[in-house]
């Protein structure tokens, strides 16, 4: 593997990453998309049960096959929080539901309680997280931020009417997303520049305070250049005309064909096969299916 | 007298975001020396690894394949000492101007003395003489940063680099977007630079006259590779070449392709506008006779 460098600030984030391969989960409408993704995440924080989590990261996984995307550059970022993921998973197993009556011990050390409600419940986390970064992952490598924007915008249009600015809106957060990887760049340049004058910016080894003071020198020129790309940028527009959202065409029109129907129909129904194990309480059937075997 | 090798470049490669469907390649095996007391110029079109290969030299960038030796320390090595290597070598990037940060112009040229955590009356010194290298007076010191114009700016970086006192110094378009004053004053301060022995000096620049009024040596990247390499006057007399590049050629350069077209060859190979215009001033002096 190629070795590690300090500075390479934009070499470390795949998640985010537009990959065009121009498979059908690139051409859905970026509005199919935005719904199902949005859709499919509360379904995932709501649903209580290990099977239905698994059948939600199953159809994840099944989009990120069908978009000849490397599948396991979804799960790079993954790897990387995973640690802390599981701190975070034992702080909920050992923690929080330990109030319910109906649990089962499993095991006890001091005032350190597992039951079987506890174990669950961290399972869940985790189970989301993963089904959450994936589904992120596929919608990132598979719409660029102009379709994000454009979908944005069609789909604040029904707000219009109330007064809300979503031309401006979709126009904000776009920018703000474009903006993203131009910081980057230029904190990376600050860096090097300074770490050629013998600055630290070495992890570990000082404390909190001093990190912090060692990085304000790169914040300063960083905010001044932020300002003066967004000054130059109000100042583009402006000399090509550009005067808000009434009356603007588009390049782009956003209209749905046959596969976001097909799309749509995979995502309804695996919400629903989802929504409907978690109501029948799956896990428990097959919970206790896996003990009588056992037993 | 014998010269000694100060950067020793072999068969350097880079990909950027390796391992990626995003890779790109940046560096195809780079082979470069840099002598001490010597001036090498680094020219290319845009996107042809001038800046990468820059940040190889004094270890941003880690090698992936190839190796690069500076002072003899191999730069593969992750135990190697990158802050001391850093202080020997200076470097200085495109628009340093932009990333100037101190409120005071001092303060600025101080920040390297003080990451080397030099006492208080040392960091002085290196100020006093750091500026005045770069012809900036020390009252500019109080001056606040922001006040100070393009050129003065530009040394002000400058100065930032020199207070390390380094041996090597890397610029990247030392001379970029600076009127032809400020070009001129940066120029004199490298030239004055370089007089004390055992220093040595990279320059990139797109601006063929820079290269050719600083360089001794040459090296052309293109895609990556070093498509030339040598004397700066035998690139500049190859002008098949250099257009091919996307290089400009010089004024002088142009007077003695001219010249030739109308049937007076100077061929003495001078790239130097002073150079240039002797070989003239000889030709038609040795007419007039």
């Amino acid at each position: 593997m190629a070795q590690r460098n300090e500075f390479e600030l934009m070499g470390k984030v795949v998640i985010g990453q537009y990959i065009p391969t121009g498979s059908v989960v690139h051409r859905l409408d970026a509005r199919t998309k935005l719904m199902l993704g949005a859709l499919l995440i509360v379904v995932a924080i709501f649903v209580s049960s290990i099977a239905a989590l698994l059948l939600l990261f199953v159809t994840v996984l099944f989009g990120l096959c069908i978009t000849k995307v490397e599948v396991k550059l979804a799960f790079i970022s993954l790897r990387r929080v995973l640690p802390y993921l599981f701190v975070l998973a034992a702080i909920q197993m050992l923690a929080v539901p330990q109030f319910r009556l109906d649990a089962k011990v499993i095991w006890e050390w001091r005032f350190f309680v597992l039951t079987d409600r506890s174990l669950l419940s961290g399972l869940l986390l985790m189970g989301r997280f993963v089904v959450i970064v994936s589904l992120l992952a596929l919608f990132s490598f598979t719409t660029s931020t102009t379709e994000l924007m454009h979908g944005v915008e069609h789909m604040l249009q029904p707000l219009q009417r109330l007064r809300f600015p979503a031309h401006e809106t979709a126009l904000v957060i776009n920018i703000a997303i474009r903006f993203v990887p131009i910081l980057m760049g230029e904190a990376e340049r600050i860096m090097r520049a300074q770490a050629s004058r013998g600055a630290d910016f070495g992890t570990g080894r000082h404390n909190f305070i001093r990190r912090f003071m060692r990085m304000l020198p790169l914040f300063v020129p960083l905010f001044i250049l932020s300002l003066q790309h967004a000054q130059n940028m109000a100042e583009a527009m402006e000399s090509r005309c550009y005067m808000g959202g009434s009356g603007r065409t588009r390049l782009i029109q956003l209209h749905y064909e046959k596969q976001d129907f097909v799309a749509f129909l995979i995502g309804i129904v695996a919400i629903a096969g989802a929504l409907c194990m978690s109501l029948f309480k799956v896990d428990q059937t097959v919970w206790k299916g896996v003990m009588t075997i056992l037993s | 007298m014998q010269k000694k090798p100060v950067i020793e470049v072999r068969k350097l490669t880079h990909r950027y975001l390796a391992g990626t469907p995003l890779e790109v390649q940046s560096l195809r095996g780079i082979d470069f020396t840099l002598y001490t007391d010597e001036i090498v110029g680094i020219v290319g079109p845009t996107g042809s690894g001038k800046s990468t290969f820059l940040c190889h030299l004094n270890g941003l960038i880690r090698p992936q394949e190839g190796d690069v030796l500076v002072f003899g320390v191999s730069l593969a090595d992750s135990r190697a000492d990158m802050r001391m290597i850093r202080k020997r070598i200076g470097m200085l990037f495109q628009n340093p101007e932009q990333q100037l940060f101190e409120r005071f112009a001092g303060d600025d040229v101080a920040f390297g003395p003080r990451n080397y955590d030099l006492s208080k009356e040392e960091v002085r010194e290196a100020v006093r003489r750091a500026m005045e290298m770069v012809g900036l007076p020390f009252s500019y010191k109080d001056r606040l940063t922001a006040d100070l114009s393009l050129g003065e700016k530009r040394r002000l970086a400058l100065a930032g680099v020199f207070a390390l006192d380094p041996e090597i110094l890397v610029l990247d378009e030392p001379t970029a977007s600076l009127d032809p004053e400020g070009r001129r004053q940066v120029l004199e301060v490298l030239k004055g630079w370089r007089r004390e022995p055992g220093r040595s000096l990279i320059v990139v620049s797109h601006n063929m006259e820079d290269i050719a009024e600083l360089a001794d040596r040459t090296y052309l990247l293109s895609d990556g590779e070093v498509v030339y390499s040598g004397v700066t006057g035998k690139l500049f007399a190859d002008r098949e070449l250099l257009l091919r590049q996307g290089l400009a050629l010089t004024v002088p350069l142009q007077v003695v392709h001219r010249l030739s077209q109308n049937g007076i060859s100077l061929g003495k190979g001078n790239v130097s506008a002073r150079g240039v215009a002797e070989e003239i001033g000889s030709v038609l002096h040795g007419s007039a006779q």
